[in-house]
């Protein structure tokens, strides 16, 4: 038995033919039948196989391949013929019209795939003839817009005023171009209804209720929103209709009807937000849709408007017609006007788009007016080292971020402010409000820092103490005195303005010690004789700070004498040589430097006598306690801290408990009365105006007594608080 | 002098919000006049003898070379030196305080270190300022402030306590008034999360020493101005100058 074996293959039997280069041919894989072969779709990819873009790729390539070798074995032998044969010119395009890809459907980098349809160019819609819902800007826009001056505001007649996108963020600066073609960003007077393939709807007969803020619904009417009154009014009046601003707005407010309306808003969970866009256009229509039902408007500010909040706040009731009643750093409460009607509302057309963005000059400029190149790359590089005054929070507050960077001009021509969070946009509007209100020059902007420049022509706001200051904050001693000559002539200049003429003898010569700012002997004391004459410049009295001070002392003596005033007393003179000398006594103990020896051995008897004569009072108390044992004076070895400390703790154990302060100051003038016949006057007046003073704040100071106890000066206590002061009255 | 009678040559201050002025104060009152009053020589006539009302200038801190150079004690520190500028010996002990009495050119000081520990420190001034008549616009403080950066003076004509308690202590003492001058003493924030007593009771960085020492030095110039003309714009803008002085060129 011979099995047969069916093969498909006839006879002859040879080598198989293998096909180099398979096509798979559907019929390879036609043994597979999973699905029904009769016009079923699922099916469809599977009985019309296409192939592969790899594949069809591959075939092109083959066939090409072929047809190229082809060629040139057939040309090789009529090389004559070829030479002359016409090459065909395969033109590859230019780069902003390539041809088209050779094999069709693959991307090439020097080929653009054929352009697409247009995306609604579906074949049902481009040949209808309905109009678009979309309609194009420039169309249908209100006729009688214009734009306005500088580029970004439209006018319409009619109009209170020019419209904007921003009424407080649009720059001051004339833009330097548009964007695009400028269209208005209005909408339409009637929009065209949009095609919604049916007939339109009938109109509804029903007669809508025009909002009178005058007429209120009944108040028993259910499923109305609330409404708030026209008002408040004052006693005696009621709703007018008028038409003008100040009508509108009535009588100013008085205090409580302000307090009661902002207690009821303060509470209250409306309001509007006003961001980096400032007061938009919009936001008006917002404002009067908020007053239709309450009377006062919270609008909260914050980010990039609120460094000049004084601007927004005016823009606010310029536009609007509202008056603000309360401010308080961002948030702002705008009231709606005794007479507001929304009904006879001023209606302005609302921006439907965003209107075309205008292009303004750089804030920053390479080469600032004023500083050359290498100036202004100085001072960029010492900015990147500089501590910067504030980090701004983002979308924060900044409401006196203008009078800080103002102070802190005073301080140094260059300001840093860093702004790290702040979206960048966002800085740079900063910047350039910076630029307008502070008068300064903006520097750079790297590294999300604002980076400031006072300018060539920034005055400080404190003309006469600038140079005061700058010697007196001096951290480093100032050694070399021939500086302080030309800086103590303006101080002295500008304390003659200020104060008393009589003020001169000692404030002067101490303002002048001062703000040398080292403890020089000889120095300090070169400056004591010239205040004496009020009206001399003082130059010719400067002497070389190295003199000795027996030098200077001398020349103190022959001053004394020409300068003293004509009266004849020689009392200011001798007070003011023994003030030299006290300071001479001072200034000596510390530094027994040998150069002083001479003028101190010299000058002893006279130290000895005058020394402390402004002291005396407080030497003469001292002496006091030291012989009532309330004081204890130690000796120069026993000063370390430690024994202080134990010295002390042991001394108090012994040492009788000294006054309380009180300001009621009873006990003060009875003091003075021993002390001071000649003065006591003076002191007696001083004492009664302190005491009134003092009481005035005695009603803090309850709060604090009662921690205090162990003070009982009055049996009955001399409380002045309110609650005090009921039970006086009541009892 | 004292020119109460006559129309004082004072310089009516209106002080921006920034020096921290109490509410209170200025309610009851229209403004509050600090007048030059103590450094003014009456010297019309020779008849009225010159007279300067002292001024009391204390350092709060804790006694003891234990918390020597700690942040809290800061006002020790400027008290030294003041009294190493102007040369005036601190050797008396009275009323628990180490005290040392001179002048600041024509006017008499009075340094007083407390040696009360710190939340005492009204204890001791108290006493000693009604001992001697200071008033109470002449008792100047000095403190350290943690509000303000690390080196950064500002003089205030009146303040709050700003939870030193031993601001608190002294204000207490002398009879609950907020009234009197003070020199704040910067010291910065503490960091992170640390605990507050631990940093006051820590000593200075390296740097921060040095930023400190340079201060000193102008506080001690600050409080000579300050005894000799009393607050006026020269003031205003020494506080100004302080704030600012980190961020210069």
């Amino acid at each position: 038995m011979a099995l047969t074996v069916k093969l498909p293959i006839r006879f002859p039997i040879f080598a198989p033919i293998i096909d180099p280069y398979p096509t798979h041919e559907p019929t390879q894989i036609s043994t597979e039948v999973r699905f029904s072969r009769w016009n079923n779709a699922n099916a469809a990819k599977f009985n019309e196989r296409r192939r592969t873009q790899q594949e069809i790729e591959d075939e092109i390539r083959r066939t090409r391949r072929f047809d190229s070798a082809d060629k040139i074995a057939e040309t090789a032998e009529t090389s004559a013929v070829s030479s002359a044969a016409v090459k065909t010119f395969k033109s590859a395009g230019t780069p902003s019209a390539p041809s088209r890809p050779s094999i069709p459907g693959r991307k090439s980098k020097y080929s653009k795939p054929p352009a697409e349809p247009p995306r609604d160019s579906h074949a049902a819609v481009r040949f209808s003839s309905t109009p678009n819902s979309n309609p194009s800007r420039t169309q249908l826009a209100p006729a009688n817009v214009r734009i306005g001056d500088d580029g970004v505001s439209y006018v319409v007649e009619g109009a209170p005023f020019e419209f904007r996108y921003s009424y407080t963020e649009t720059p001051a600066a004339k833009p330097v171009k548009i964007r695009e073609p400028s269209y208005v960003p209005f909408g339409p007077a009637t929009m065209p209804r949009p095609w919604t393939g049916r007939a339109p709807l009938p109109t509804s007969k029903k007669k809508l209720r025009e909002f009178d803020s005058f007429v209120l619904p009944p108040a028993d009417k259910k499923g109305v929103k609330p409404v708030q009154k026209p008002g408040p009014f004052l006693p005696g009046s009621g709703p007018k209709h008028v038409q003008s601003k100040e009508e509108l707005l009535g009588e100013p407010l008085t205090k409580e009807e302000i307090n009661a309306l902002v207690a009821g808003t303060i509470k209250s969970a409306r309001q509007l937000n006003i961001g980096r866009d400032g007061l938009t256009h919009n936001m008006l229509e917002n404002i009067h849709a908020l007053w239709k039902r309450r009377r006062v408007c919270k609008i909260k500010c914050k980010g990039v408007c609120t460094v000049n909040m004084d601007n927004v706040c005016q823009q606010l009731e310029e536009r609007t017609g509202g008056k603000i009643i309360h401010r308080k750093s961002g948030t702002v409460y705008l009231f709606r006007g005794r007479n507001y009607n929304y009904r006879t509302r001023q209606r302005f057309p609302l921006m439907l788009w965003k209107p075309v963005s205008p292009v303004y000059p750089r804030l920053v400029k390479r080469v600032p007016e004023g500083l050359t190149l290498e100036e202004a790359t100085e001072f960029r590089r010492k900015g990147r080292n500089l501590e910067p005054i504030f980090k701004l929070a983002k979308n924060g507050v900044y409401c006196d971020l203008v009078a800080n960077v103002r102070e802190a001009f005073e301080e140094c021509e260059l300001v840093r402010i860093n702004c790290q969070g702040l979206n960048e946009s966002d800085y740079r509007r900063i910047g350039g409000k910076l630029r307008d209100l502070v008068p300064c020059i903006l520097l750079s902007f790297e590294n999300e820092h604002i980076l400031m420049w006072r300018g060539k022509k920034w005055r400080s706001s404190f003309p006469a103490l600038e140079d005061d200051y700058n010697e007196a904050n001096k951290i480093d001693v100032d050694s070399d005195n021939s500086n302080t000559p030309t800086s103590d002539a303006p101080e002295l200049s500008e304390m003659s303005l200020q104060e008393n003429s009589l003020e001169h003898l000692s404030s002067e010569s101490y303002d002048t010690s001062i703000s040398s700012s080292s403890a020089d002997v000889s120095f300090s004391q070169a400056e004591v004789p010239y205040p004496i004459e009020d009206s001399n410049p003082p130059f010719s009295m400067v002497t070389d700070a190295a003199s000795l001070s027996m030098g200077t002392c001398e020349v103190e003596t022959t001053d004394d004498v020409r300068g003293s005033p004509p009266s004849g007393s020689t009392k200011p003179s001798v007070s003011v040589l023994e003030s030299c000398e006290n300071s001479i006594d001072g200034k000596v103990d510390p530094s027994t430097d040998g150069l002083l020896d001479s003028s101190s051995a010299a000058d002893e008897s006279l130290i000895s006598t005058s020394s402390a004569s402004c002291t005396e009072g407080v030497m003469l108390l001292w002496e006091q306690a030291v012989e009532k044992g309330s004081a204890l004076v130690l000796d120069d070895r026993s000063l370390d801290a430690d024994n202080v400390y134990q010295t002390a703790v042991a001394f108090a154990k012994s040492a009788p408990p000294g006054p309380v302060f009180s300001r009621s100051r009873k006990v003060r003038v009875q003091n003075n009365d021993e002390e001071e016949d000649s003065t006591f006057e003076k002191k007696e007046v001083t004492t009664v105006v302190i005491e009134g003073k003092m009481e005035n704040t005695q009603k803090s100071s309850e709060i604090r007594r009662k921690d205090f106890d162990e003070r009982q000066r009055n049996v009955v206590p001399q409380g002045t608080s309110r609650v005090d002061e009921l039970v006086r009255l009541l009892t | 002098m004292l020119h109460a009678a006559s129309p004082a040559p004072g310089f009516c201050l209106s002080f921006p919000r920034n020096l921290d002025c109490p509410r209170e104060s200025t309610k009851a009152l229209v403004r509050v006049r600090f007048s030059v009053r103590c450094s003014v020589p009456e010297s019309k006539n020779g008849a009225t003898k010159v007279e300067y009302t002292p001024w009391l200038v204390v350092g709060l801190g804790n006694p003891g070379s234990k918390y020597h150079g700690t942040r809290h004690n800061v006002g020790f520190e400027v008290i030294d030196n003041i009294s190493k500028a102007e040369g005036i010996r601190m050797n008396t002990i009275q009323s628990k305080a180490l005290i040392g009495i001179g002048s600041i050119g024509d006017v008499p000081i009075l340094l007083a270190k407390p040696q009360t520990y710190m939340n005492f420190s009204g204890e001791s001034v108290g006493p000693l300022a009604a001992y001697y008549q200071v008033p109470l616009r002449h008792i100047l403080v000095v403190y350290d402030e943690m509000s303000l950066p690390n080196g950064v003076l500002r003089l205030q004509p009146k303040g709050g306590h700003g939870y030193h308690n031993g601001l608190k202590n002294v204000m207490g003492h002398l009879d609950g008034s907020h009234g009197f001058p003070r020199l704040s003493i910067g010291i910065g924030n503490p960091p992170g999360s640390m605990d507050v007593k631990a940093f006051l009771l820590q000593k200075f960085s390296s740097l921060e020493r040095k930023q400190i020492d340079s201060s000193l030095e102008q506080g001690v110039e600050a409080v000579r101005t300050l005894v000799l003309n009393g607050f006026n714009n020269h003031v205003y803008r020494f506080n100004l100058g302080q704030k600012y002085k980190y961020h210069k060129v």
